[in-house]
């Protein structure tokens, strides 16, 4: 039985890097023909979890189940937290052969969906272009009556979030091989009283640099930041033609003057006033987080 | 003179229009009516019905149709958008402007230009909405410029697919000029 360190007790995109360096090389291995027997996840210290924490919980287990016969999530002692984990259908999502909760304070079938919630986690179906359309038809439901009918936002800061998501839902299933999940939340920051809508996708697919590989022979070899740098800029893709879906969520992240952050393989970038890498533990797969600002 | 064909509902069983390739499936579809049509005609696109188009269906069904239009692909048979909301418009601007297209779109009746939009293209169009008919003389009385940058304004925005070259007729003081209509 192996367990995992202590998860750090917030979960938004500065920590999981260092909750994926918990598991070191282990994720990234191939899987073996027989798997390990048990690990135990320990999210006990954690006290808050926005959606790029979710996605990348979400990630990191469906890893683990390949590799681990038994999974084992010891669950957050904080039932604000749980309870946030189970409006936002982190149980239905995690709800595999291999995986158990223990710790539980609140029972998942307690809470229901919430209203204020833009999207809850929800799968994104590889080759099922039908996942992506309700996605879609979820968030403009509810940003017409949270942004628009509550909130006052624009058309443009509605359809920027619904743009935003699509395009990144869409590259999970162009590009990443494998299903995807995604999250969206509000939130209104405490000190300023700015308001701004956090989006999250997550898959642990092919990665950013595997996929540019097959058109950019030049990339075989080189590090993942050179990846993730020609994959935000305009046309760089895998397929002839395409490339302006992740230039596009730049701009608009840079139009508004918001936070980006796209981690792939080993690295991460924030896009803010400054573009800045960060190292990361190896993970597969892509993962991005957007956190839109409304226009003052 | 150019006419206008019966628009053209991209509605399909969804009112979201989402991905490559529902954006693939409805240019052929846009495509195909197209070709049908006599020369000289301009195919409204009906989004009155499409409640969201992301930036890759934009592109796909857009910017593509745009480029095959201006290209001169489609022999004299041009398409205006109709009936965008401001949610749809936002897109469809991103995805021409990104192309560095430009598409005439109807607001309220009246056609604008949506896309990369230099400002002497907007002048110009304008111009030829006004007038109704245009020529590069028509140009030069407008804006002193000469008349041969007048008339490589006017194939500019031929090229582009906004404006329709309808006629050339013989001069009073000799030689033959262009005669175009815009696309609304």
């Amino acid at each position: 039985m192996k367990k995992s360190s202590a998860f750090p007790a917030t979960l938004t995109v500065t920590n999981m890097d260092e909750a994926f360096a918990m598991f070191g090389p282990l994720l990234t291995r191939p899987v073996r023909r027989r798997r390990r027997s048990e690990i135990r996840v320990d999210l006990t210290p954690v006290t808050f979890v926005d959606p790029f924490g979710m996605v990348c919980l979400w990630a990191t287990l469906q890893r683990l189940c390949r590799h681990f016969c038994r999974v084992v999530i010891l669950l957050p002692r904080c039932g604000d937290v749980q309870g946030y984990l189970a409006r936002m259908g982190f149980w239905a999502l995690t709800d595999m052969p291999e995986v158990r909760f223990e710790g539980a304070i609140v029972e998942p079938g307690e809470y229901r969906p919430d209203a204020n919630f833009l999207l809850e986690l929800t799968p994104i179906v590889r080759g099922n272009a039908g996942s992506v359309a309700e996605i879609t038809r979820t968030v403009l439901d509810r940003t017409a009556v949270i942004l628009r009918d509550q909130l006052g936002y624009t058309e443009r800061e509605i359809t920027n979030v619904a743009t935003v998501l699509t395009e990144a839902c869409q590259n999970v299933q162009d590009h990443s091989g494998c299903d995807g999940v995604a999250a969206v939340q509000r939130y209104t920051n405490a000190r300023t009283g700015r308001r701004y809508v956090v989006i999250a996708v997550a898959d642990c697919g092919h990665g950013i640099n595997k996929t540019l590989s097959e058109r950019y022979k030049n990339l075989h070899g080189s590090d993942h930041r050179t990846a993730i740098g020609m994959a935000l800029q305009k046309q760089y893709s895998r397929l002839p033609e395409r490339g302006l879906g992740l230039y596009h969520i730049r701009q608009i992240a840079e139009g508004s003057r918001s936070s980006l952050h796209l981690r792939s393989g080993d690295a991460r970038l924030h896009l803010s006033d400054r573009p800045r890498f960060y190292d990361s533990c190896h993970f597969p797969g892509t993962q991005i987080c957007i956190a839109l600002n409304e226009r003052l | 003179m150019l006419t206008r064909a019966a628009p053209f509902d991209l509605f399909t069983d969804d009112d979201v229009l989402h991905g490559r390739e529902v954006g693939r499936t409805v240019r052929g579809r846009v495509t195909a009516r197209l070709e049908a049509l006599p020369a000289d005609t301009v195919l409204p696109l009906d989004f009155s019905r499409v409640r969201f188009l992301d930036f890759s269906c934009a592109d796909e069904l857009i910017c593509k149709t745009v480029k095959r239009v201006a290209g001169g692909d489609l022999e004299s048979r041009f398409v205006v958008l109709v009936g965008l909301s401001d949610t749809v418009h936002e897109n469809v601007q991103a995805a021409l402007e990104l192309r560095q297209l430009v598409c005439v779109c109807d607001v309220d009746g009246s056609p604008e230009l949506l896309g990369k939009v230099a400002p002497e293209v907007r002048e110009t169009y304008a111009l030829a909405v006004t007038l109704g008919r245009i020529t590069a003389r028509d140009v030069t009385e407008a804006t002193r410029a000469r008349i041969t940058a007048s008339s490589n304004r006017l194939t500019r925005l031929k090229e582009m697919g906004i404006l329709a070259l309808v006629a050339n007729r013989a001069m009073e003081v000799g030689g033959r000029q262009n005669v175009f209509e815009p696309v609304r």
